[in-house]
């Protein structure tokens, strides 16, 4: 039996891992977090899928604490122009769920998602000493969206500017990451990253940094299911939000201060953990 | 006359969103030791409807008046915490606005327009509680 102070003491420091982990490639720590809350200390999925959402928009919140005026590397117009696509996917999704209500081809998206994101993380890891996109792409849809813009990164001194390519494949992946997102209730921050660095050419920083801008907005969408529906308890999401934001704020310093390429190997291992438990969870049961 | 710069809005909106939850959520939580004792509870009774289960609908109406103000602190705090976002974005469009950059202002506001619609609308639809 876990008493109260227990439990608050080993959230505050899985949250701080999570919030440290999530700021630092751009994820939401719900990963950590449902599992952490539902396995370690039997709380219903439903009510560890509340405290999720209240911990994505903690890593969101304390990530842009800690960035915002002291020159974020965070590209906003790409922010709202894909979170555009991606709010309209989700309300389909949502909408999808309700007229196929446990559909029997749930598997099959979980299995080729599962199979996409190691696919990326195999691209990722081939290309991971790729230099930041300083080539000039003349993108005229980019151009035409005011995407191409320039960051000061702190590890080499410099003002880096980057020219996305790709808008369209981009925010197709962004639209069906939504749907998804609103189907089958899985995260949006390991799409932000591969719609925006891998699929856009985005430098990774800058992904990291507008990825968690729009995992706060992403969550916000959802949480109202949850507070409605009475899933939200505030002392269960009190240590988890106090550890997120603690661990978020020092995540995000280190973001700053770390070269690139171990940010990527960092995200690898993440999309590799995400893709093998969708993985699992589209095989069907032994 | 003055004019409101939209960069210091959101930073402020950020740096006392963040630091109000932060105080709200630690506050709630150390006065709901205090009031209940230290060790009242296991986890396993978190969700069964007492003053430490009482989720954010019920937050406000259980329990004596001192647990009752510890846990609408911490509810507070929640509340502060969802709001950050939606505040944010909504001075982004401020922000887009005093650039003069009106394709921003319009997908920004879209942006919010479709959350709003999944807060207020397909959240509640969902569990019941429709408007």
């Amino acid at each position: 039996m876990v008493t109260i102070p227990e439990y608050f003491l080993l959230m505050l420091l899985i949250a701080f891992a999570a919030g440290f982990l999530g700021s630092l490639v751009g994820v939401g720590g719900g990963i950590i977090i449902v599992p952490a809350l539902t396995l370690l200390f039997g709380i219903p999925v439903a009510v560890a899928a509340g405290a999720s959402l209240i911990a994505v928009i903690a890593t969101s919140s304390g990530a842009g604490y800690t960035a915002f005026g002291k020159r974020s590397p965070a590209n906003y117009k790409v922010g709202m122009l894909l979170m555009t696509v991606l709010a309209v996917g989700a309300v389909l999704g949502a909408v999808a769920t309700v007229l196929v209500a446990n559909s029997s081809l749930k598997w099959v998206v979980f299995l080729v998602f599962g199979i996409v994101m190691l696919v990326c993380a195999l691209d990722l890891y081939v290309n991971r000493h790729r230099d930041e996109n300083v080539e000039v792409v003349n993108d005229k849809v980019a151009a035409y969206f005011e995407l191409p813009d320039a960051y000061y990164d702190q590890v080499t001194k410099n003002n880096i500017s980057y020219y996305p390519t790709r808008v369209p494949h981009g925010m197709g992946v962004m639209f069906t990451a939504g749907i998804l997102s609103g189907m089958l209730g899985i995260g949006g921050g390991v799409f932000n990253n591969i719609a925006m660095n891998s699929i856009m050419k985005f430098p990774l920083k800058v992904s990291v940094a507008t990825s968690n801008f729009m995992l706060g907005l992403t969550a916000v969408a959802s949480v109202g299911i949850y507070l409605l529906g009475g899933y939200l308890y505030p002392l269960i999401a009190a240590p988890v939000a106090v550890g997120i934001m603690f661990g978020s704020i020092n995540g995000r310093k280190m973001m700053n201060r770390i070269k690139t390429s171990k940010i990527r190997m960092v995200f690898i291992v993440v999309i590799v953990v995400i893709g093998i438990e969708m993985i699992l969870k589209g095989m069907p049961p032994l | 006359m003055m004019r409101c710069d939209a960069n210091s809005a959101i930073r402020c909106i950020l740096c006392y969103g963040v630091i109000g939850s932060l105080i709200c959520l630690i506050t709630g939580s150390i006065l709901v030791f205090a009031f209940a004792g230290f060790d009242f509870m296991t986890v396993g009774q978190f969700t069964t409807g007492n003053i430490a289960g009482s989720n954010m609908l019920t937050a406000f109406f259980v329990g004596s008046s001192l647990q009752r103000i510890a846990t609408f602190i911490v509810a507070v705090g929640v509340l502060v915490l969802i709001f950050i976002p939606i505040s944010r974005a909504a001075a982004t469009i401020l922000m887009f606005a005093q650039q003069g950059n009106r394709k921003y202002v319009i997908l920004t506001t879209l942006v919010l327009v479709i959350l709003a619609l999944g807060f207020f609308v397909i959240g509640p639809m969902e569990t019941g509680h429709g408007l």
